[in-house]
């Protein structure tokens, strides 16, 4: 299978052992015997005898291999370190960092599922213009609720003069989860409360998102969760969410929690009897 | 079989010959037994066909020469045939699609239009039917009209070779009315044999040049009866919508004095004693005729292009249902109701035409038209955004190519779903000289094309309404003014703002049903190297 390179040529015989263990013999000793079958002393002795420039340069190769591996682990043990202190960085500046802002987004949703998350944003944000279409799948029929939805918030989902950003909800059938493209070649960002935690990121100060709280990631994703529930899972889920509270959710202070929770209560037909009137008033105010 | 009456003679003192020549002999003898026998059988035969049981219930029919024989006779639609008929007897009126008999049975297959629908005929003393008349319908050339009256049956398992699944017909009287000649220039099951790439299905197919040579026969397949129903469709819901928007349908001359757009595509035609020209487009009528006060008007007619194209998407006469429209503020007012226009007649389609087009669907595999209601509306700057991101640079006054307008529609595919969309602000510089200029921006204009998956199905602009202007624009492009002057005249007596646009109907038909040729849609195609049938 493989060929090895010839570096060090001798014509020499290297005496080897005739036997595996060789036994001391306890009458006669001979000393001469062991030395002379010795096999390490016997290439040592050949070596030193060849002036071989192969081996000297094999030796070279080495030397110089070693000196390049410690080398790059010198380069490995800086990039580590420095990752390290970026990580860090990235730990503390990150509610701070601002995200480029998309000029197209586009929203596809189910014309069973409305925007209603969407409200708070558009109520905050200046410059954006908004429209929505209904794709071929969607049937005449659930034209109407759309259709209704956008006459009740006409001033949000409009046109603004001078919008920059162009925001287009698209009502098709084909696909249960809200998706939202930015690009045609990305993928999109698919189910609301990660929509929700884009929007976040891309309009920091609206709705309250701490990224260093694991809790209220959590709590997304039970959200998350509850948007692909059957009706009965999500009864449980959102009566244990409100066990002894009545007032917002997190830390009591309108957070995306409540927003990501009201968006699900308002897709569902009888949502609002699972959460506390004051609650959902609340939010209300907030939010639409 | 002839069986041979010569025997050859035995040679004197050669035993072993005349041996053979005895066995010979035995057996012609025993032949000329069999065959009087068999003479007599058939001779009986004659007797028995002389009463034949379903005398009088087939055969051919006289010329039909509307003597007013059998006008009381009802006849069914075979897409009407359903198990609601089952035990009924019914006429019906169909093509012998194909027939296979056998013993006493013969299967049939009977199409009309698009719909299929098996025929059994079986001997049956019941109903009357005797071996003969199994035979007859079995002998009958394919492709051939007959009437036929049978009993609706519901069948065991549904017949999937047949549109008409639930039911089949039990023959009771077959008569020929007009008879296909046995050898026909192409099988109607191989022009219609799906084009998927079905590995264990058959590979025979008939090429695009043979089934134009014989359109009659390629025109019965199921695939074209939908496609020239559904083009039917479109002209009639272009129709439809824009004089439900208050258009007014005119009509334009074909026959004109001078070329219309350019002058380098046109036809040539003798005119007495001087030469005319075959209308490029209507344009400049619709413009008159929105100059004469007429608002709202559009056109269905034959446009002539003398280009040498000999490509998937090009004839050199297709029909264009052109329109033009008075605005009052902005043009933007006609880009909206050409796009609402769009949006409505493929609602239409989706809504009246499924069967016909899941019909299509069956021999061309495509994917369903997708759209958005109201459509899709981009501006220049965002598509070359769109393929600058998508790694192909384009310059601010560059027009699209083909391969890069088809490489936008699968941008927009992919970020809005939609194979239907309307790009706005053209640059001025790749716009004919009648184009409005952009007031905001004086590189771009006010005139915009529509796509279809990918390709353009309409160009269209805000025209050029003031004479001055007009003018000016043309000395820009170096147009002798004096050959366009009646152009530039007309707008002298006041004209409203106006603009509009063009589709062709194949085109369009084309690209809703994802066919990959243009003559597909076009029942007589045109092209450069085609003028017939």
């Amino acid at each position: 299978m493989y060929h090895m390179k010839n570096i060090v040529s001798f014509q020499e015989e290297i005496e080897l052992p005739k036997c595996m263990y060789r036994l001391k013999n306890p009458i006669e000793v001979d000393e001469n015997d062991e030395a002379e079958l010795n096999i390490r002393d016997q290439v040592t002795k050949f070596l030193k005898k060849m002036s071989n420039n192969g081996l000297v340069e094999l030796e070279n190769r080495q030397e110089r291999l070693l000196t390049k591996l410690d080398d790059l682990y010198e380069r490995i043990k800086t990039i580590s370190s420095l990752c390290k202190n970026s990580q860090q960085d990235i730990k503390t500046s990150k509610p701070k960092m601002e995200f480029v802002k998309p000029s197209e987004v586009v929203m596809f949703l189910h014309p069973d599922k409305l925007p209603w998350f969407m409200n708070i944003f558009l109520k905050a944000i200046n410059g954006i213009n908004v429209s929505w279409h209904t794709h071929s799948s969607v049937p005449s029929i659930k034209i109407a609720k759309v259709d209704s939805f956008f006459k009740k918030f006409q001033a949000l989902y409009s046109s603004q003069s001078g919008g920059k950003v162009n925001f287009r909800l698209i009502f098709k059938c084909e696909s249960a989860a809200p998706e939202l493209k930015i690009s045609s070649l990305s993928s999109p960002i698919i189910g609301s409360v990660n929509i929700l935690r884009y929007l976040c990121l891309v309009f920091p100060n609206i709705v309250n998102y701490d990224y260093d709280d694991h809790q209220i990631d959590g709590m997304l994703d039970i959200c998350h969760q509850l948007e692909m529930d059957s009706v009965k899972n999500k009864e449980v889920s959102i009566t244990q969410m409100f066990t002894d509270k009545t007032g917002f959710i997190y830390k009591n202070m309108f957070s995306v929690v409540d927003l990501a929770l009201f968006n699900v209560i308002k897709q569902m037909q009888n949502g609002t009897k699972l959460v506390p009137k004051k609650w959902y008033n609340d939010c209300e105010k907030i939010i639409l | 079989m002839v069986a041979s009456d010569d025997t050859k003679p035995t040679v004197e003192g050669d035993a072993a010959s005349s041996k053979k020549a005895a066995k010979k002999a035995a057996k012609a003898a025993e032949k000329q037994q069999k065959k009087a026998e068999h003479k007599a059988s058939s001779v009986q035969n004659e007797v028995q066909d002389e009463k034949d049981i379903s005398e009088g219930k087939y055969g051919i029919m006289k010329l039909i020469q509307s003597t007013g024989e059998n006008r009381d006779r009802v006849y069914t639609d075979v897409k009407d045939l359903g198990v609601a008929l089952e035990g009924k007897m019914v006429w019906v009126r169909v093509r012998l699609q194909t027939s296979r008999a056998k013993g006493k049975q013969c299967f049939c297959v009977l199409r009309q239009n698009c719909h299929t629908v098996q025929l059994l005929m079986s001997v049956n003393e019941e109903r009357a039917i005797s071996k003969n008349m199994v035979k007859f319908t079995g002998n009958i050339t394919k492709e051939s009209i007959i009437d036929v009256q049978a009993i609706v049956a519901r069948t065991a398992a549904p017949i999937d070779s047949c549109s008409v699944r639930d039911v089949e017909l039990l023959g009771v009287q077959v008569w020929v009315v007009s008879q296909a000649r046995p050898q026909l220039p192409l099988q109607i099951e191989d022009a219609a044999r799906p084009e998927n790439n079905d590995p264990e299905g058959l590979k025979i197919r008939v090429n695009q040049d043979t089934r134009l040579d014989n359109r009659v026969l390629d025109l019965r397949t199921p695939a074209n009866q939908a496609i020239f129903r559904i083009e039917a469709g479109v002209c009639r819901l272009f129709r439809d919508i824009l004089t439900k928007k208050g258009f007014v349908e005119i009509h334009t001359p074909k026959i004109i004095s001078a070329a219309s757009e350019g002058g380098a595509n046109v036809f040539t035609v003798s005119y007495f004693k001087s030469n005319a020209y075959l209308a490029q487009s209507p344009q400049l009528y619709k413009q008159m005729a929105i100059a004469a006060d007429f608002d709202k008007v559009f056109t269905v007619g034959a446009v002539f292009r003398a280009e040498d194209s000999n490509t998937h998407r090009h004839l050199t006469e297709f029909v264009g249902l052109d329109l033009e429209m008075s605005f009052i503020h902005h043009y933007h007012e006609v880009v909206d109701t050409i796009g609402q226009t769009f949006t409505d007649m493929f609602r239409g389609l989706q809504e009246q035409y499924a069967s016909e087009i899941a019909t299509v669907g069956e021999q061309f595999k495509v994917e369903p038209f997708k759209f958005l209601d109201p459509p899709l509306r981009l501006e220049f700057p965002q598509a070359v955004e769109m393929l600058k991101e998508a790694g192909v640079t384009i310059g601010d006054e560059e027009d699209l190519s083909t391969p890069v307008e088809k490489l936008l529609g699968r941008l927009v595919k992919s970020q809005y779903d939609t194979d239907f969309y309307i790009l706005d602000k053209y640059p001025l510089a790749v716009r004919p000289f009648y184009t409005m200029p952009d007031p905001n921006n004086p590189r771009y204009s006010n005139s915009y094309d529509m796509f279809m998956r990918g390709e353009e199905i309409l160009s269209g602009a805000q025209r050029i309404h003031d004479p001055e202007l007009l003018t000016e624009r043309a000395k820009e492009h170096g147009i002798d003014i004096s050959k366009i002057a009646a152009y530039i005249e007309s707008f002298r007596l006041g004209c409203p703002p106006h603009a509009g646009g063009g589709i062709g109907l194949e085109r369009v038909v084309m690209l809703y049903l994802g066919l990959d040729n243009i003559r597909k849609t076009s029942m007589f195609p045109r092209d450069p190297k085609r003028v017939t049938p």
